[in-house]
């Protein structure tokens, strides 16, 4: 028997109201989650500015291995961060799953909601630890060149730095996505008996 | 038969779970049928099956075997999306515990189920100030569920399983968190809505208070339907 339904209507607009009055009611919850994801990513950004300033200066010996490494580590790092931050975030929240569902929600109505708030968290998180992290890259710079060099040389590298933070930007939203979507997929399919019932 | 005259219908019903190694058998046969504009109490002890049995009627867990249809729908075959929008509006939910958004006002906890639905906003707004004046909160269309009482909570679940206008309100433990007073309150109000719009009202319950507003209760002991009484002939049992 098919109840011939209409196309259901969840628009962007409401998506983010929602994932929005989420994010504000778990403020604190929300802070510590995009401080994790700040921290994964200052660290990497700053490794990496190093790298840049390393080889613009020309010090001779140009960028080391051991920075190559530091910066794969710094990946890990942040990778591992993130994940666990989204990972734990959802988790915590099946049961509030399992309420939308019986209110009628889709699985795929659920899994926006969660993504929407992963994306402001991911491009928030991003853009911090990407400013926090250069600036400390540049920071432990300072004294290897004196401040004008190193202002020199940065406005003439600007495009590169921009290019960097855009970077840590696209990386923090691909994994806080990734990390969200999985589990919030996975628990979107529970039934709602079980969502409800859900003890984290 | 008339088509009309059932909008709960479950037919046979089993249901078994695994808990580690032990087979539970949670329900074991059960068959009834339930009236539009009824008002009907699923009573039996603790572990008897009532909220295996609330979860089966309203589409919230998937059973072993038999039928159970909601306004003629058979739910066993619905999909995903189907059963999403009976959910949404054939049926409203109250649990013991509220299960209110926490992150959203009185207001927006009505209002969402409307939003699941596509109604616009204006219509949303409207709609939500009559519910809550209808279970006596509109001055509390603002707080959050963490500044409400437990019973002001317990209106607010009932107004939201209202928002679609759903055939029937199923609820689980209704009054099992609130005081006396505050439980009787919420009957009372359950029974207005029975009585004055004509809500179909299914109640899974060990309240003794709820009998005496019951047009019928179904007994259930093991899984099974023990007996099934109209509210003339009702002896209370002292044992359940």
């Amino acid at each position: 028997m098919s109840l011939d339904l209409p196309e259901p209507k969840f628009s962007i607009s409401e998506v983010f109201y929602l994932s929005y009055s989420n994010i504000k009611r778990r403020f604190f919850r929300s802070v510590i989650t995009a401080l994790g994801i700040i921290l994964g990513i200052a660290f990497m950004a700053a490794l990496l500015t190093n790298s840049l300033i390393l080889d613009w200066l020309q010090t001779g010996s140009g960028v080391e291995a051991y920075q190559y490494w530091l910066v794969g580590i710094s990946l890990i790092v942040a990778f591992g961060g993130i994940t666990n931050s989204m990972l734990m975030a959802v988790n915590e929240r099946v049961k509030e799953i399992g309420v939308y569902k019986c209110i009628g929600g889709l699985d795929s109505h659920i899994v926006r909601l969660f993504i929407v708030e992963a994306l402001l968290l991911g491009i928030l998180g991003g853009f911090l630890g990407g400013i926090i992290g250069i600036g400390m890259g540049i920071g432990i710079n300072l004294n290897r060149a004196s401040l004008q060099e190193l202002s020199v040389l940065l406005e003439s590298n600007i495009t590169s730095l921009i290019l960097l933070l855009l970077a840590c930007i696209v990386l923090a939203i691909v994994l806080t996505s990734l990390a969200t979507f999985i589990p919030a997929r996975r628990a979107s399919k529970l039934s709602p008996a079980e969502a409800l019932r859900y003890e984290n | 038969m008339s088509l009309e005259e059932f909008v709960v219908e479950i037919d046979d019903v089993y249901k078994e779970y695994t808990l580690g190694k032990v087979i539970i058998h949670a329900l074991q046969g059960v068959s009834f049928k339930i009236k539009r504009e009824e008002y009907v109490s699923i009573m039996g002890p603790s572990g008897s099956g009532k909220s295996t049995i609330f979860n089966a009627i309203g589409g919230l867990d998937t059973v072993t075997s038999g039928e159970i249809y909601i306004d003629q729908v058979d739910i066993a075959e619905l999909d995903a999306y189907e059963l999403a929008w009976l959910r949404n509006r054939k049926i409203g939910y109250i649990f013991q515990t509220f299960n209110l958004l926490l992150a959203f006002s009185a207001q927006e906890n009505i209002e969402i189920p409307m939003v699941f639905a596509g109604v616009p906003r204006e219509d949303r707004k409207k709609k939500s100030k009559e519910i809550l004046k209808m279970v006596g909160l509109e001055d509390r269309a603002k707080n959050k569920p963490g500044q409400l009482s437990g019973g002001q909570q317990q209106r607010v679940a009932i107004a939201r399983a209202l928002a679609n206008d759903p055939a029937i309100i199923l609820a689980d433990e209704p009054t099992a968190n609130l005081d006396l007073a505050t439980g009787l309150e919420i009957i009372g109000l359950l029974k207005r809505l029975n009585e004055e719009q004509g809500t179909t009202i299914v109640s899974a319950t060990h309240d003794l208070k709820m009998i005496s507003i019951s047009d019928r209760i179904i007994w259930i002991r093991d899984g099974k339907v023990d007996r099934i009484e109209d509210r003339a002939d009702i002896q209370v049992d002292a044992m359940t």
